[in-house]
């Protein structure tokens, strides 16, 4: 993740935070889940003319560089818990700039946490497990996975005409 | 009185697309009920954060007006349900791991419609509903779309006595009744057209039915 975004190189932060996520949601990891978010996000602000254009950049890359650095470091000596701190970071210096410059109200890194989390979603996770992995909202979540063909793929016990029959039987008696 | 209990996925579904007086409705024919749990997820957290907070409030307005009820499960139950989160997480492993399923909103859902001996739970959420009426069908499902998942056949026997007799509805089928017994008669005409576009809605705010089931039910308008 750190070369890709050291050589700017958005689709394969991209193509990461794909790959990161599926471990999560395989191992029910939240620190990858943690990368995969960071990555998703450092994605969407890499591909962006008017972010990588901006006076406020340069400065932002670089202390997420930093953090990144520090978290290999971390990572490294096996310290878990500092490599995640490192990670922390990381996101608060993506949310301040994204802030900054940003044109939408709502923020990359919480764009991100509802792609992600559908993600996992379509791997097989449940609702309130994939939101619980990523830290996204359910309400959010809904709304984006009822916008995919997810729901078209799981078979079918029962359809709507056998369920509601049964709904009026329970209203009737 | 029946009582029908409902999970986050399928209070927000409705409530979403602004069918929040189709409750008001139901709460004439049945009791409506969710857990504390389901009242966190749906009204107190989201009441902090600017995007979800409209619909918080209408989830709010529909238990001050008593068309739902936030039910607090007793020790017992409380305990059933961390007996079935327990057990439905560790039906499945994957790489030596158990591989979770449900979370606690989910499992006190679960362990209300026990509590209030309910007849019906409303659930848009796949897995769970999957969990419940078809756990080799999820089991399938799963390890199609992520790997191949060990069952532990002892946990889900144990699952499906904890689960048994539990009916379920999803939103889509509430909005078809509310369409077919005229509860949305003040904000919809009476066409085939009308009820396409509120199942749809459904759907779109994330209620698990497919497009094959929608135009299925719709073939016989």
């Amino acid at each position: 993740m750190r070369q890709d975004f050291a050589k700017a190189k958005p689709f394969r932060l991209k193509a990461l935070s794909k790959e990161l996520i599926e471990e999560a949601a395989l191992n029910n990891d939240k620190l990858k889940a943690l990368m995969a978010l960071i990555a998703y996000s450092l994605y969407k602000l890499c591909s962006k003319a008017h972010v990588l254009e901006s006076p406020k950049w340069k400065f932002a890359r670089e202390q997420i560089l930093q953090h990144l650095d520090k978290g290999i470091v971390e990572l490294r000596a096996k310290k878990f818990k500092e490599f995640e701190l490192e990670l922390q970071k990381a996101v608060e210096d993506i949310s301040k700039i994204d802030s900054e410059i940003s044109n939408y109200a709502v923020a990359v890194f919480e764009k991100a946490k509802t792609k992600l989390a559908s993600t996992a979603y379509s791997f097989g996770l449940s609702l309130g497990q994939a939101a619980a992995l990523t830290g996204a909202g359910k309400k959010d979540l809904l709304n984006y996975i009822g916008f995919t063909k997810m729901h078209d793929e799981a078979g079918v016990s029962l359809g709507i005409s056998e369920r509601l029959k049964k709904l009026k039987e329970v209203l009737a008696t | 009185m029946k009582t029908l209990v409902f999970d986050s996925s399928s209070i927000i579904s409705i409530s979403e697309k602004c069918f929040i007086k189709v409750f008001e409705h139901l709460s004439k024919k049945a009791e409506l009920a969710i857990p504390k749990r389901v009242e966190f997820e749906t009204i107190i957290h989201p009441g902090h954060i600017k995007a979800f907070e409209l619909n918080a409030l209408r989830i709010r307005m529909a238990l001050r007006e008593q068309w739902l009820k936030s039910i607090q499960l007793t020790p017992e139950f409380l305990q059933l349900a961390v007996q079935i989160k327990n057990t439905a997480n560790n039906c499945f492993g994957i790489n030596d791991r158990p591989f979770v399923l449900i979370q606690d909103g989910e499992a006190e859902t679960l362990a209300l419609v026990k509590q209030l001996n309910a007849e019906m739970l409303v659930i848009d959420e796949r897995n769970t509903r999957m969990l419940i009426e078809d756990i080799k069908g999820l089991q399938e499902y799963l390890s199609k779309k992520i790997a191949p998942l060990s069952a532990n056949e002892k946990r889900i026997s144990e699952l499906k006595r904890l689960v048994s007799g539990i009916s379920i509805c999803r939103s889509s089928e509430l909005i078809a009744l509310a369409f077919e017994q005229g509860f949305l008669d003040e904000e919809l005409e009476k066409s085939r057209e009308s009820l396409e576009a509120a199942l749809y809605a459904v759907r779109f705010s994330g209620c698990a039915v497919s497009e094959r089931e929608i135009q299925e039910y719709l073939r016989k308008f």
